[in-house]
């Protein structure tokens, strides 16, 4: 009898040694639910920061070109943007009245300010109505001082071939970039083939009103015999 | 050697082989288990776009982002791009012309107008190459 206890006692010892295998089958099972749910979470944290990102506080600014069902079409200088409006959205007009959507009218230049759902769509808050703003007619360019005169040069531009006749003012500013401080100099300081850049307006064509000009000084390279003397010190 | 204790070593054998095989099998399913690849190792609900830059592009500007609404007068606009590159910044009140710095980087702070701004930014190279960036801010402090 004692034998037969002791054989059965052994026969449960190597049965319970069959389980261990059964939770290292499972293991796999818990790591595809854990990379799952890792997975879930990090796709859940995703779609909150875009759509957090996707309305963001943007504004337009255009001429109306269509007007439809709340919608307000906008041609701006970098395409054409839609701002749909909400019947909490706040419309003003020119004189800084409210007015309703349908007060609104094509060729109206608008500022519409809401939040963005993309970059050419607006859910809009407030639409301001403004007069439409004057042609910048400033331009910016770079080139070398070509047939200097006393109130006139050349601009011959580095790349293109387009070159612009230059007109000073006594307005004009002339200055240059010594060391970082900036040093207004006279007119008698331009000098052929100088390089510069200038601002100004340009009313006709090929033709700049400078406003200011900015000598521009280049690196010089480092002589020769100097960077030899380095070399020699380093070495030394 | 009693009947009892050949039984008893017999199907002791027998256990055994059924956790060895029962342990080898587990091992093998773990091994199996395909590797994640690394478009399946990381979720991408959302296909990341970086932006393009065009190698000839000389000029980026980092801040503010194009639209973007000010409730404050003063605005900082900085920016990337080679150095010794002037850069030239034309705003609705004025114009300035700064240099970037050794690393190419370059800040200006510049006014606002209330309403619409265009401001036009535009890099120089000594070498000639020109870029130019526009970026349309709106100064309102009204709520929205």
């Amino acid at each position: 009898m004692k034998k037969k206890t002791k054989i059965t006692t052994l026969l449960i010892f190597f049965l319970f040694l069959t389980f261990p295998p059964l939770p290292l089958a499972q293991t796999s099972s818990g790591e595809a639910e854990l990379i799952e749910s890792i997975r879930k979470k990090v796709e859940e944290k995703i779609e909150e920061k875009t759509e957090i990102s996707q309305k963001q506080k943007r504004g337009f600014f255009g001429q109306v070109s269509d007007l439809f069902n709340q919608t307000i079409v906008l041609e701006t200088d970098q395409g054409k943007k839609t701002a749909k409006i909400d019947q909490e959205t706040i419309l003003i007009g020119a004189n800084r009245q409210k007015i309703k959507f349908e007060d609104l009218e094509i060729d109206n230049y608008l500022i519409t300010m809401g939040y963005s759902q993309s970059a050419d769509q607006l859910e809009t808050n407030r639409v301001v109505v403004i007069s439409q703003p004057k042609q910048d007619n400033r331009i910016a360019v770079m080139g070398r001082i070509k047939n200097l005169e006393r109130t006139q040069f050349d601009l011959e531009p580095l790349r293109n071939s387009q070159s612009w006749q230059v007109i000073l003012t006594p307005k004009t500013i002339i200055n240059q970039n010594d060391a970082g401080e900036i040093q207004e100099l006279e007119p008698e300081s331009l000098a052929e083939d100088s390089l510069l850049i200038i601002i100004g307006l340009s009313e006709e064509k090929n033709q700049i009103s400078a406003k200011t000009i900015r000598i521009v000084t280049l690196p010089s390279p480092i002589p020769e015999s100097e960077e030899a003397g380095k070399e020699t010190e380093t070495e030394n | 050697m009693r009947k009892e204790v050949v039984v008893a070593i017999a199907l002791g054998f027998i256990l055994g082989l059924v956790i060895t095989f029962s342990i080898w099998t587990a091992n093998k399913a773990i091994q199996e288990k395909p590797a994640p690849t690394p478009s399946e190792s990381l979720p991408s609900p959302i296909e990341a776009t970086p932006t393009p830059i065009s190698p000839a592009s000389l000029l980026q500007v980092l801040a503010p982002e194009n639209y973007f609404i000010s409730d404050q007068e003063k605005i900082k606009i900085t920016g990337s791009t080679e150095p010794g590159t002037t850069v030239v910044v034309l705003f609705e009140e004025g114009e300035s012309i700064l240099e970037a710095d050794e690393t190419g980087d370059f800040e200006i702070t510049i006014d606002l107008i209330g309403g619409a701004n265009r401001i036009t930014i535009k890099a120089f190279s000594p070498d000639g190459r020109e870029d130019e960036k526009t970026l349309n801010l709106i100064y309102s402090t009204a709520e929205i």
